[in-house]
């Protein structure tokens, strides 16, 4: 973030510091249904799917790696092409 | 320049004189020239009713503060060495030294002035800021002599007198909230800012919202005025001049000093819940991070609690507080072979209403404006205001 000199780019970034900690609240809240299944793995009618919860934190997850994959690429790109402009 | 000739006991007058808020420009002039730490040791202690040590430890950093301040530091300055290994220095490149607040160090989330300034690639910034410090802890622990030392800076940025200001409720301490002060016109200081101002204004002032807001400053805030001018003279005497008033004893010649005055900050106690998602941080950064006790808080303590009234108050300080780095800019400028030294980035009325993270700090975007700001001074590009770089707010 502190490195992206695209104004949206930067502050796309700055959201998912946000959706991160969304991401994070998910994984706890999907542990705590997992591990409520398996303490009631012998009743079925007690069994919750930990699907959705997964599923929105892994979308949320992949968009963030994505946004900051694309971030550190363009950083890099621009670095090197600074570098060697430096350099020539 | 001349050295101080004056005995101790003159010298003591005129701090009076100053925390009076009596002296005159000629006398605070001679003591521009005789200020030294222990001066503005003692001065800082009246103003604040307090003794060195209770006033350092006021001014101290938070040590959580401290910690995310300089990890943050860590990662820019692991950055500036990498940027300056092979032949950076060469050619149109800038190594920049940047010491200063929560404008050149916001913790984490936003994209401060420092963070837009280093992903230039001609410029390369080891940084010092620390979000929440003080001027008075800045000149005091003087991390920035060592490291111009070692640097020797192309340019060094300095922003401070914020904190000094707002921090520990100390707005609370320098308002009259019955508003009938006079004291800015006690004040020559104070008012020959503002006859400039009155000859050529370089940022437009509306005159309503300052004399309102003047009407609720006391004699402490202007004492602080007039402090922060002798801390930042100190500061730049010292860089440019040797400390002995005299260019020539500079171990930084050639040596751009650019100073920043912060805008019209707008006291608040709301959260700013909004419907931009790229926004979701504000109401969480003001939330938790201290909105509403910078300046809202202390005034409501005062008994102001008229919103209008609130930010006049505000507006009146922050004019006269930039009014008074470009005054001290100016007298290092009139030295023959200062004259392209000393710069001010104005960033009054950049911000706008809706600019603002929180009380203090603004958006991302508005810190980027005030980086172009410094981007173009540090780049040589010519200001249409001499030595002030006033911020455009309409930067694409």
């Amino acid at each position: 973030m502190q490195r992206e000199r695209w104004l949206f780019w930067n502050e796309l970034l700055r959201l998912n510091l946000i959706l991160a900690l969304l991401a994070g609240l998910l994984d706890v809240t999907e542990n705590f249904i997992l591990l409520y299944d398996l303490r009631h793995v012998n009743d079925p009618g007690l069994y919750y799917t930990s699907y959705y919860v997964s599923l929105f934190k892994w979308i949320l997850s992949g968009w963030i790696v994505l946004i900051w994959g694309v971030s550190v690429t363009r950083s890099g790109l621009g670095s090197k092409r600074a570098y060697a402009v430096s350099r020539a | 320049m001349d050295e101080c000739t004056l005995p101790p006991v003159v010298v003591n007058n005129l701090i009076e004189q100053l925390l009076d808020n009596q002296i005159s420009m000629d006398g605070l002039g001679l003591l521009r020239d005789c200020i030294d730490e222990y001066s503005l040791a003692t001065i800082i202690q009246r103003i604040y009713d307090l003794n060195e040590e209770q006033v350092l430890r006021v001014a101290a950093l938070d040590k959580v503060m401290g910690w995310v301040d300089s990890v943050k530091n860590n990662g820019r300055n692991k950055r500036f060495l990498k940027k300056i290994s092979g032949n950076f220095c060469d050619g149109n490149n800038k190594v920049i030294l940047a010491e200063g607040d929560s404008w050149f160090n916001y913790p984490v989330v936003l994209s401060d002035v420092i963070d837009w300034i280093g992903m230039e690639d001609n410029m390369a910034v080891y940084s010092l800021a620390s979000g929440g410090d003080w001027l008075l802890n800045m000149l005091t622990a003087r991390k920035y002599v060592e490291e111009l030392s070692v640097l020797h800076p192309d340019v060094f940025l300095i922003s401070g007198g914020g904190n000094d200001l707002v921090g520990r409720n100390r707005i609370a301490a320098i308002v009259n909230p019955l508003g009938k002060s006079e004291e800015f016109h006690r004040s020559d200081f104070a008012r020959a800012l503002m006859k400039k101002v009155n000859e050529s204004p370089i940022v437009p002032i509306d005159r309503d919202k300052f004399i309102d807001g003047a009407r609720y400053l006391s004699k402490d805030f202007f004492a602080l005025l007039m402090f922060f001018h002798l801390q930042y003279y100190f500061l730049m005497n010292g860089i440019l001049c040797g400390g002995k008033r005299d260019p020539e004893k500079s171990k930084f010649k050639g040596i751009k000093v650019i100073t920043q005055g912060y805008d019209y900050a707008l006291p608040s106690h709301k959260l700013g819940w909004g419907f931009n998602p790229l926004r979701a941080f504000k109401p969480i950064i003001r939330k938790y991070l201290g909105h509403g006790s910078w300046l809202k808080t202390p005034l409501q303590l005062r008994g102001i609690n008229d919103k209008k009234t609130q930010e006049n108050i505000i507006y009146a300080m922050i004019y006269l507080f930039n009014e008074m780095m470009i005054y001290t800019g100016d007298i290092f400028c009139r030295i023959p072979g200062l004259e392209a030294s000393v710069f001010h980035i104005d960033s009054r009325g950049s911000v706008g209403r809706d600019g603002w993270t929180d009380e203090l700090h603004p958006l991302p975007e508005h810190f980027r404006n005030t980086a172009r700001a410094f981007i173009d001074c540090i780049n040589g590009i010519p200001s249409r205001h001499g030595q002030v770089y006033v911020v455009n707010p309409k930067n694409p």
